[in-house]
């Protein structure tokens, strides 16, 4: 199939390197000397899966176990698709060229709601049914994890099961169990489903029945087994110094989105940002060493040869020993090319110093991220930037020569008023001008400009505005046209997306079970690659809603009652919900929560209920 | 400065990997390998490492040339193992020798390519048919074909810069032979000699062509010479 595929079918498609394989680092094993043979499938193009440090981190850590095997497979664009199923072709590995449905585990990371057509997609691609119970012992076990799994049950009926929370660690012991049993005389899925799903981060969602009142709202998600645990806990690596990450990543042959070198410098944060899931739900905070750091960058150059180390996380700027790593790494490569980039930086002023120290010659813009434009605003979301502290650090940042800037903002955000939209254009405005004054200063004759973003604000579950239900659609649109409404000058470009998507992610990241359906509709109607601009078929996602009874409006925008049951209640991300709440109304009062990590505990809950602390490496900044 | 001339394989497994990604794919192994890239100078430096042309996705390539430049003396043989070590699969450098004084580069020394396409074919052709296909087509006096491109439509002369065509038949295959002009000077690209032939002849391709490039040659005295050689 293999020589097929490469001679006959990549010869016609786009970048066929997407389907090819064969980069340095891939690992082939032999089929027959493993136990057990996993297939990572993401569910986007090569280019940007080839982006995610999870896969390279699990593609390491279940590889370098002997009687392990993983290999990828990415969703296939359009024209491939069509070739595919017109000749035949399954979805297959890129190591092995095998078909997906060969694997003993198809394993989906679930990165984004809008990309779940893509994974109904490729099951079908795949040769499988798309609902589990439909599917045999013949056919692969299917695992989801990544962020969105913390709400999983819009996508529950197509899973066997999902991981939540860190997978490093918990991945290859259910692979270890699996291997285990299924040497054993009598196996079946059934019953080692049954034996693993009470370990921490397990979730099968067949083992659980979900009832629903009069009113439409969700009553119960209980569970029918008896070993099915009422509670499922993430799965939590609690050192993060000693966890695997890939010595020896894949480099791809083509240019992918981040091509370039990631270190995992810590894990959590603790500004509590009330509108940030990835904040509570990845708590507590543990950072890895500067020296740890130091010898991984090391490692990884060596085995990569990237021109890039891009130092990765919530919050790259929080980490206690940031001075000292940046320090040792420009040391270290100062001489050799190599750059070294923060993904996005603190509105402090260290962080424009650090971002002095290690920009290369080429000063491509800085990005901050004020999210709200006014005080108010920004107090509502926990956000206590002020405006002195914002406009210090752009002076400092003009000051030492960047003449590009990128604001991020959002819009919809609970309480909003008009103030608080026109106050993003102007605060965005006034960060040109005295940008322009600055160059002008400096005898400098670039052009200077200011990109500001505004996305849509989605509530999303875990955080203190799950209960909350997003503008309508109407009023986000609005919001947009008000907003470009409000630009006088040329270099100050706005950025924003189709609202429609925000709201189709609204729906399905506070939905439940009952959203399956609209996905398999919306599958079977053509719907893919919702994430991508041109393929977005807003009008058909609106059918298979209609179609199943629903109603995007009302779902999109629910709010939900304190103590309603929320399809994620059953999942214990280690917050409390009580404070997630207490959060709630603190932001109804415009009240600032302080950083547990500067001012003491915040009562969250999880240091104490789960016995685990903070793992910082240093001592807090001032 | 240390110039590096290389001749090097652009193998099966890398076939689909496109010319740009293949100068990355070279920097990333010459950082791996721990060997002293120079950088070009200024606002956006680029590492020091040129090829005689774009080698087209899709299309292997058996002796390829590049030139490297380094910023120390090292032994050549030692540069080419240590690279070896490193390169990905599929990619091989097989000679590699030390330029003395400033030469033209690459690009401008490259006239012409030695193409082997492989065509699959669904009919049978008589070996003598084919023969004489072979010779009417190179009898001609002018092989216009049509080429598409986002600027438009054009039509290109072909017939001056083919220079030689071999054809011999495989089982369900066609093998074209071609030397063709090459680099700055005019260039003419192995698939549309093919499909020009293959017009010409009256036959259809039943699937993808299978383009390999056999040698890159420049000229000396007059002569197609190696162009790793000149």
């Amino acid at each position: 199939m293999k020589e097929y595929i490469l001679n006959h079918i990549l010869p016609r498609v786009e970048k066929p390197v997407r389907y090819a394989g064969g980069e340095l680092n891939h690992i082939r094993k032999d089929w027959a000397s493993v136990d057990v043979r996993f297939l990572f499938a993401f569910p986007d193009v090569y280019e940007v899966g080839m982006s995610h440090l999870g896969l390279q981190i699990l593609y390491h850590t279940i590889n370098r176990e002997d009687n392990l095997l993983m290999e990828r497979t990415f969703a296939p664009w359009m024209d491939m698709e069509a070739l595919m199923r017109e000749e035949g072709i399954a979805l297959y590995g890129l190591e092995s060229f095998q078909p997906a449905r060969s694997y003993d585990w198809l394993g989906f990371t679930l990165q984004y709601e809008m990309s779940y057509t893509n994974i109904l997609n490729m099951l079908d691609l795949a040769g499988m049914a798309a609902l589990a119970g439909e599917r045999t012992e013949e056919d692969p076990l299917v695992i989801g994890g990544g962020p969105c799994a913390f709400n999983p049950e819009p996508i529950a009926p197509f899973f066997d099961l999902f991981l939540i929370g860190d997978a490093e660690e918990m991945l290859p012991r259910l692979l270890q169990e699996y291997a285990r049993q299924k040497k054993e005389p009598g196996f079946s899925k059934e019953a080692f489903l049954q034996s693993v799903c009470a370990m921490d981060g397990v979730y099968v969602p067949r083992f659980y029945d979900v009832t629903y009142g009069a009113d439409g709202r969700m009553a119960h998600l209980k569970p029918n087994r008896p070993q099915a645990p009422a509670t499922v806990r993430k799965a939590l690596v609690k050192d993060l110094e000693t966890a695997p990450f890939p010595e020896q990543p894949i480099v791809p042959y083509m240019d992918i989105i981040h091509d370039r070198v990631m270190l995992e410098v810590l894990r959590g944060c603790t500004h509590s940002c009330r509108f940030c899931q990835a904040g509570t739900v990845y708590r507590p905070v543990r950072e890895r060493s500067a020296d740890l750091l130091t010898r991984q960058a090391k490692t990884l150059i060596k085995a990569t040869g990237h021109e890039d180390i891009s130092l990765t996380s919530l919050s790259t700027a929080d980490h206690t020993q940031l001075t000292q790593l940046v320090r040792n790494l420009l040391d270290q490569y100062r001489e050799k090319n190599v750059s070294i980039s923060l993904p996005s930086l603190r509105i402090d002023s260290f962080s424009v110093g650090l971002a002095r120290e290690i920009s290369s010659v080429r000063k491509s813009g800085l990005t901050f991220a004020p999210e709200a434009g006014s005080q108010r605003m920004r107090n509502v979301i926990n956000k206590g930037v002020t405006e002195e502290d914002l406009f210090k650090v752009v002076e400092e940042a003009f000051g030492a020569g960047w003449n590009r800037i990128k604001l991020y903002f959002m819009i919809g955000l609970p309480t909003e008023q008009e103030a608080d939209l026109e106050a993003i254009v102007s605060l965005s405005q006034r960060v040109l001008d005295r940008g322009k004054q600055i160059a002008r200063q400096r005898g400098s004759r670039q052009k200077v400009s200011v990109t500001f973003s505004a996305s849509s604000f989605v509530p999303k579950p875990f955080t203190p505005f799950q209960w909350w239900g997003q503008n309508d659609l109407e009023t986000l649109q609005a919001k947009q046209r008000l907003m470009k409404s409000k630009i006088k000058n040329k270099n100050l470009v706005f950025h924003y997306h189709d609202a429609r998507l925000s709201q189709l992610e609204s729906v399905f990241a506070r939905g439940d079970r009952r959203l399956a359906p609209v996905l398999l509709r919306a599958v079977q109607k053509g719907c893919r690659f919702d994430g991508w601009n041109e393929h977005f078929r807003y009008q058909l996602w609106l059918e298979a809603l209609e179609e199943e009874g629903l109603d995007v409006r009302a779902l999109a925008s629910r709010c939900f009652e304190k103590d309603e049951v929320l399809p994620w209640d059953h999942i214990d991300a280690g917050v409390r919900k009580s404070y997630l709440y207490r959060e709630y109304q603190n932001a109804m009062e415009e009240a600032l929560t302080p950083d547990c990590r500067e001012v003491g505990c915040t009562a969250c809950g999880i240091c104490p209920d789960w016995n685990v602390q903070m793992e910082l490496k240093g001592s807090p900044h001032e | 400065m240390n110039r590096l001339r290389m001749e090097f394989e652009k193998g099966p497994e890398v076939a689909f990997v496109s010319h740009l990604e293949l100068m990355k794919l070279f920097a990333q192994a010459v950082r791996r390998g721990d060997l002293p890239l120079a950088w070009s100078e200024g606002f956006n430096p680029r590492p020091k490492i040129n090829f005689s042309s774009g080698i087209a996705t899709g299309m292997t390539s058996r002796e390829e040339c590049l030139e490297m430049e380094l910023t120390e003396v090292i032994d050549p043989q030692d540069v080419m193992n240590r690279l070896n070590q490193t390169l990905p699969p599929g990619v091989r450098i097989h000679r590699v020798r030390k330029l003395e004084d400033n030469p033209k580069s690459l690009m401008a020394l490259l006239q012409y390519g030695d193409y082997r396409v492989t065509v699959p074919l669904e009919e049978i052709i008589p070996a003598r048919e084919l023969e004489e296909q072979v010779r009417l087509f190179l009898a001609r006096e002018s092989v216009l074909w049509t080429i598409r491109s986002p600027k438009g439509i054009r039509e290109k002369e072909l017939r001056p810069g083919i220079l030689a065509l071999q054809a011999r038949l495989e089982p369900q295959q066609l093998v074209l032979d071609w030397m063709l002009k090459s680099g700055s000077e005019g260039n003419i690209r192995p698939e549309h000699a093919t499909e020009a032939f293959l017009e010409h002849s009256g036959h259809r391709a039943a699937g993808p062509l299978q383009l390999d490039k056999r040698a890159v040659y420049g000229e000396r005295d007059g002569q197609p010479t190696k162009l790793f050689d000149l």
